[in-house]
């Protein structure tokens, strides 16, 4: 896959003028474009707090102390750039369906990564399988696009999953608060809970983005078969027969439904994406309806 | 279908084919399914759906191994095909099977529109087909129909067309019942074929049977019919006054065979014309009887009596009797020494009855043994010709020497001992009180019938031949306290009246259907025309001279007959009057000698191979086999 087909221009065009918007308010460590939790010189009024001696004279609200004869301070929203880390599940199960899942997660990753740069806010990208196998570090500016887009395209999905190793060394490495968004078919053996924990202990706006092929929604397979796991080789002896493709589908949605549950209780943004779901109605549509994007 | 068997050989090779291909199917079952190998991204959700299926699929090991159970089954069927099992069936076993089909008066009975004769007829167009449906076994079929007297349709054969072609000639009879004939004739056929078999197609009611000496195949009984009620003219007699010759009554009798109370009409027709008609009340299961009279008319009629019901059996609803017109009873006396004031007295009182008293010397002079049967009756009174032709005589103190009778001499003061009152010329009368001074002793002829018994021997003795009826008694009634008592007159009358009317065949113009009766034209006759009530002729030759024996009497009503050259026809009868041919119950059972046969339906054993069913059941849990195996219902 190359960088065009990775971001199309038209594509390009219509994701101008989104910006990704954070349920929180971030303290960015430089002047930015969103609004941070901090406080002070800015241009938005956020509060008003007791004088205390010490502070700035200049932001006392001289008005309130006429009417009031109390003295308060004026508190500012302080604008500030925000961090979005990308993390990208490349096991080897993303390679599988058509479109591949890794394909649709790098679609996913180049367009939030895109939205990112472009808003003069900060980008990371993790991408795993059995551990944090490589990282685009955190950068800014459309400058960066290319050598994201670069990343992106370099990136092959094999090896195990191990999602949680995975999450622990990137919160390691990157503890500045911010929006992380996973993208990965979760198909873990051990659960994608624990790796949604270490996030979720790092204070981050979790987005988990789930990602399936058509294939495995609505298994086309027939006759005797004995299926084995892309990742650890394990075999699973079947005949496919209708009340085995129910239970299938039974527990297809048990998974799905289990995840989503999990993040909901959890304030994680949960979004479900086939991929034959056209990757741009996903981000202009639903990313914006679930409130990633704006 | 009553057993399942199969012949199990009890060689190795019966019991090692079927284990070993079994035992193959198991081990190439429990050998790893040949699978295509296919990759995905995750086995998770497999897994857990196998697992899920498994815990909740109800006989979940049973569905594993669905396929591996239709093998076997199929398996199974095919084998056991191949050894031919067999099942006890409707077909018979016999090598050679007589049919015996009733065509009574009672099969005649209307049962759902047909008759239990048709019933009949097609159970055994059934039994012949199962009995030569198998062509290889060969076997041989006859069929005897049986009323009074049995009738071979066809002989023994083994061709089912033929057989069953034949059964049309069957008719139906108005005639009883008498197996024993048919069951005689069935013991002659198969007495040189062993394995024969009887089977017997009627609705019951045979009466007494003896069972065959030599009859020792198996008898099956299929009875035919449903039980019926019936109403039924069980006796008709048309009875002259004794006091006048032109004055007649009309006796019937009629028995109600149903369960429910029977009202209706009963019509007498004298040559057709309704002349009398009366209600009868007949309780059920009982009999009623009524008397019509008096009629008075002197020529030959036709005496009809019509039962008005409805019921199942038409026949036995009529009755027929030809009356002949009144004659005076002619008798010729014959004495020794004097006339007889008793006898004289006697037939003065019988205005039916006319006497002439002779001498012996007039008789040999002017009548003699050529004219003597001129008269109904010849009395010879002491005196015993020396010949004698044909005739009705009564000899009275005389010893009939020329007729067999030897004199042996005289007995004083015999005393009479017994005297059989069940013979006609001995009805009512009592011999003994009759005391006697003497007697004569005799040596009766070898057919002569002793009807009374003294001390000496016989003294009154009946000798009836051809053409010549002899009454014997053996003392002289003037030395005997006899012409006082009341057998006298009682037993010259009904010596009269008895010789007289068998002379006349009187009698004999009323039968049942199926008997034989003889036919009296003049003696130059050559032929004689009998016309049947359904119309049929028969033309017969004399036996004798001016007797012409006729048996083809099966069907009840008026049979006219007439030599072919005269118009003058002359009637005779034919009457069911059978209480048992009437009564329509359909016996399940009957007995024969001391064992019971029972009804056997047409369940007899056989052995009928199913293999082809097994094997077309086999393709059947094929095609099952692989159905369930395209649906894969087995996870």
């Amino acid at each position: 896959m190359d960088r065009k087909e990775l971001l199309e221009p038209d594509f390009i065009h219509k994701i101008e003028q989104l910006r990704l918007v954070t349920r929180k308010l971030l303290a960015g460590k430089m002047k930015g474009e969103r609004r941070s939790k901090r406080r002070g010189q800015s241009v938005e009024f956020a509060d008003y707090r007791d004088y205390s001696p010490g502070d700035d004279l200049r932001h006392l609200d001289w008005n309130i102390y006429g009417r009031l004869e109390r003295l308060f301070i004026k508190l500012f929203l302080e604008e500030q750039d925000v961090n979005v880390y990308l993390f990208l599940d490349t096991s080897e199960s993303m390679r599988f369906g058509d479109p591949s899942k890794i394909d649709y997660a790098r679609r996913i990753a180049a367009a939030l990564a895109y939205i990112t740069l472009s808003s003069n806010d900060r980008v990371a990208i993790g991408a795993f399988d059995g551990t944090l196998s490589r990282v685009f570090s955190p950068s800014r500016g459309k400058k960066n696009l290319w050598r994201m887009l670069d990343f992106l395209c370099d990136l092959d999905a094999e090896g195990k999953t191990n999602m949680a190793e995975a999450a622990r060394l990137f919160t390691l490495q990157y503890t500045g608060k911010g929006i992380v968004v996973i993208v990965s078919d979760f198909m873990d053996k051990r659960g994608p809970e624990e790796a949604i924990r270490y996030f979720m202990a790092r204070k981050l706006d979790i987005y988990a983005v789930h990602v399936l092929s058509p294939q495995e929604v609505n298994p086309d397979l027939t006759g005797d078969l004995r299926l084995v796991d892309v990742e650890d080789g394990e075999e699973a002896e079947i005949t496919v027969s209708a009340p085995l493709l129910k239970a299938y589908r039974r527990n297809l949605e048990t998974f799905i439904g289990g995840i989503k549950d999990f993040c909901t209780r959890r304030g994680v943004v949960y979004a479900f994406a086939p991929t034959n779901t056209p990757f741009q109605d996903l981000v202009l549509n639903f990313f914006k309806k679930r409130g990633l994007v704006k | 279908m009553s057993s399942f068997f199969v012949n199990f050989p009890g060689t190795f090779l019966f019991y090692a084919i079927p284990l070993g291909l079994g035992g193959a199917i198991l081990v190439f079952y429990f050998l790893k399914l040949r699978r295509n190998e296919v990759t995905v991204s995750s086995t998770i959700l497999w897994r857990k759906s196998l697992e899920d299926l498994r815990v909740n699929a109800p006989f979940q090991i049973l569905r594993k191994n669905i396929l591996l159970f239709l093998q076997l089954l199929i398996l199974f069927l095919l084998i056991f095909s191949f050894y031919r099992p067999w099942v006890r069936g409707t077909r018979v076993q016999a090598r050679s099977a007589v049919i015996l089909v009733d065509a009574s008066a009672s099969m005649g009975a209307k049962e759902e529109g047909t008759t239990r004769l048709d019933k009949a007829k097609k159970k055994t167009r059934e039994l012949i087909e199962s009995l030569t449906g198998d062509k290889d076994k060969n076997h041989e079929v006859m069929v005897v129909s049986f009323s009074d007297r049995a009738k071979i349709v066809s002989t023994f054969t083994s061709d089912t067309t033929s057989l069953v072609d034949r059964l049309d000639s069957i008719e139906q009879t108005d005639t009883e019942t008498s197996l024993q004939d048919a069951l005689d004739s069935a013991a002659a056929l198969l007495m040189d074929r062993p394995g024969g078999e009887v089977f017997i197609i009627s609705d019951g009611a045979f009466g007494e049977l003896k069972r065959p000496d030599d009859l020792s195949s198996e008898i099956n009984f299929l009875p035919v019919g449903q039980n019926a009620s019936n109403i039924a003219v069980t006796a008709m007699d048309v009875r002259r006054s004794p006091e006048a010759l032109d004055e007649f009554q009309v006796f019937v009798s009629v028995d109600n065979l149903s369960s429910e109370k029977f009202n209706g009409d009963l019509d007498v027709y004298f040559d057709g014309r309704l002349i009398d008609s009366a209600e009868i009340v007949v309780p059920p299961g009982a009999s009623n009887s009524k008397v019509f009279g008096d009629f008075r008319f002197n020529r030959e009629a036709i005496v009809k009596v019509v039962l008005q019901a409805a019921d199942s059996l038409a026949c036995d609803n009529v009755a027929y009797q030809v009356v002949k017109p009144g004659k005076k009873y002619k008798t010729l006396h014959v004495y020794r020494d004097k006339e007889n004031y008793f006898l004289d007295r006697l037939f003065k009182a019988d205005p039916l009855s006319e006497l002439v008293s002779i001498s012996h010397g007039v008789y040999e002079e002017e009548v003699g043994s050529e004219r003597a049967s001129e008269y109904d009756l010849v009395i010879f009174e002491g005196y015993a010709p020396e010949r004698l032709g044909a005739g009705n005589y009564l000899f009275l103190g005389a010893v009939p020497v020329a007729a067999g009778f030897e004199n042996q001499g005289i007995t004083e003061d015999p005393y009479i001992i017994f005297s059989d009152s069940t013979h006609p010329v001995m009805n009512m009368a009592v011999f003994e009180n009759v005391r006697l001074a003497r007697a004569l002793n005799v040596t009766l002829p070898r057919d002569a019938v002793s009807l009374v018994e003294a001390s000496n021997g016989p003294i009154v003795a009946a000798l009836f031949e051809k053409n010549r009826r002899i009454v014997y008694v053996g003392f002289d009634m003037w030395e005997s306290t006899w012409p006082l008592k009341s057998s006298f007159p009682v037993f010259i009358t009904n010596v009269l009246r008895y010789l007289a009317d068998l002379e006349r065949g009187m009698k004999e113009f009323k039968i049942t259907p199926g008997r034989t009766i003889t036919l009296f034209a003049p003696g130059e006759t050559t032929e004689l025309v009998v016309k049947a009530p359904d119309g049929g002729e028969h033309r017969l030759k004399p036996s004798e001279p001016g007797r012409f024996q006729f048996s083809n009497t099966d069907k009840c009503g008026i049979y006219s007959f007439h030599e072919p050259q005269s118009e003058g026809k002359k009637y005779f009868a034919v009457n069911l009057l059978s209480p048992m041919e009437s009564d329509l119950k359909v016996s399940e059972s009957f007995r024969l000698g001391s064992s019971v046969v029972e009804s056997a339906g047409l369940e007899v054993e056989e052995n009928r191979e199913i293999w082809k069913i097994l094997a077309l059941l086999g393709l059947l849990v094929l095609l099952a086999e692989w159905y369930v195996y395209n649906r894969k219902v087995r996870i």
